[in-house]
């Protein structure tokens, strides 16, 4: 092999490198927030808690809450059942540890506030920060846009919460 | 049909942010945002009829949801890269429509499919033709439907 041959091998091989970087921080970006869905909805607060970062903003049509205590405590304190499924996200890594993220939502909710019951489907998109820690892609910011929500009807009372699959 | 992987990969992936881009664009009415991820001579096939170029469609698209309420979701996509830089896929979707039209006020829920081609530009990806059929369309709190009969 010549040398010209050996320089532009090692930059095909460069250009790989990178490309196949890209496409596994995006897919490591999905599974987060699939993981931060899942661990949500199963209210299982200490992972949730994991995939967020000290100083999480989390911005949505019932308010701002700042930092990952304030978060869990906020949360964990509502008696809610909730569903979430996101789709189509569009991933864009803004650097080596950093990206941004838009995802479509559709949520169903019922929350009791004390005593005053409420049942929606929402639909709406997330707008995220992510940043790389040494655990990982964490949530860093989310801000929930809302395109409808729409009342659901007959819920007398809110069902039992589902029991948590074990692991 | 490609013959390297990663590029295969990464132009699926970039499909996929397309057309992410397009259902998002299209219901936060950002029309700016929904012609740059089409090309020109863009085709659009819906119950509504067939509308082609790019101009017409935003035209069309944006005056008939003005005052609109729409969420489209699109999932499971069959994406196939046909050639050097041409695409086609299949999209699972749902859409809430709740419009007006002469002062008659529609609201459903809509199921169905995407048929669709992409072509790659020097801009990147881009959608050239879209196809929607229906499974199934159900009214809102009993309001009308478009296009019915």
């Amino acid at each position: 092999m010549t040398d010209d041959e050996t320089v532009a091998l090692v930059e095909r091989v460069r250009a790989l490198e990178e490309q196949l970087r890209e496409l596994r921080e995006i897919e490591a970006i999905k599974q987060l927030k699939a993981d931060y869905c899942r661990a949500f909805d199963l209210r299982d607060w200490e992972r949730w808690g994991s995939l967020l970062t000290d100083d999480v903003y989390l911005e949505s049509d019932a308010g701002v809450l700042e930092g990952r205590e304030t978060v869990l405590a906020t949360m964990s304190a509502v008696d809610a059942s909730v569903v979430h499924n996101t789709h189509s996200p569009v991933i864009e890594l803004t650097g080596p540890d950093t990206a941004t993220g838009t995802w479509s939502n559709e949520d169903w909710v019922r929350l009791d506030l004390g005593g005053e019951r409420l049942a929606f489907h929402g639909c709406g998109h997330y707008v995220e920060d992510y940043v790389r820690t040494e655990q990982g892609w964490k949530v860093k910011r989310s801000v929930e846009r809302r395109l409808r929500v729409d009342p659901i009807e007959g819920s007398a009372a809110l069902p039992a919460p589902p029991d948590r699959p074990s692991d | 049909m490609s013959g390297d992987p990663m590029q295969e990969l990464r132009d699926i992936e970039a499909i996929k942010q397309l057309k992410a881009r397009y259902v998002r664009c299209a219901d936060t009415q950002d029309w700016e945002g929904f012609a740059q991820v089409l090309t020109e001579d863009y085709l659009f096939d819906s119950e509504g009829g067939v509308v082609q170029g790019r101009d017409h469609v935003v035209a069309m698209v944006s005056e008939s949801l003005q005052g609109a309420s729409t969420v489209h979701h699109v999932f499971a996509p069959e994406i196939a890269i046909t050639g050097a830089d041409t695409a086609e896929a299949v999209w699972p979707m749902e859409d809430y429509v709740r419009m007006s039209h002469n002062g008659q006020v529609f609201a459903f829920h809509g199921c169905g499919h995407y048929w669709e081609t992409y072509v790659r530009t020097d801009d990147g990806w881009r959608l050239r033709t879209c196809k929607l059929t229906r499974l199934r369309v159900d009214p809102i709190d009993g309001a009308s439907l478009p296009h019915a009969g």
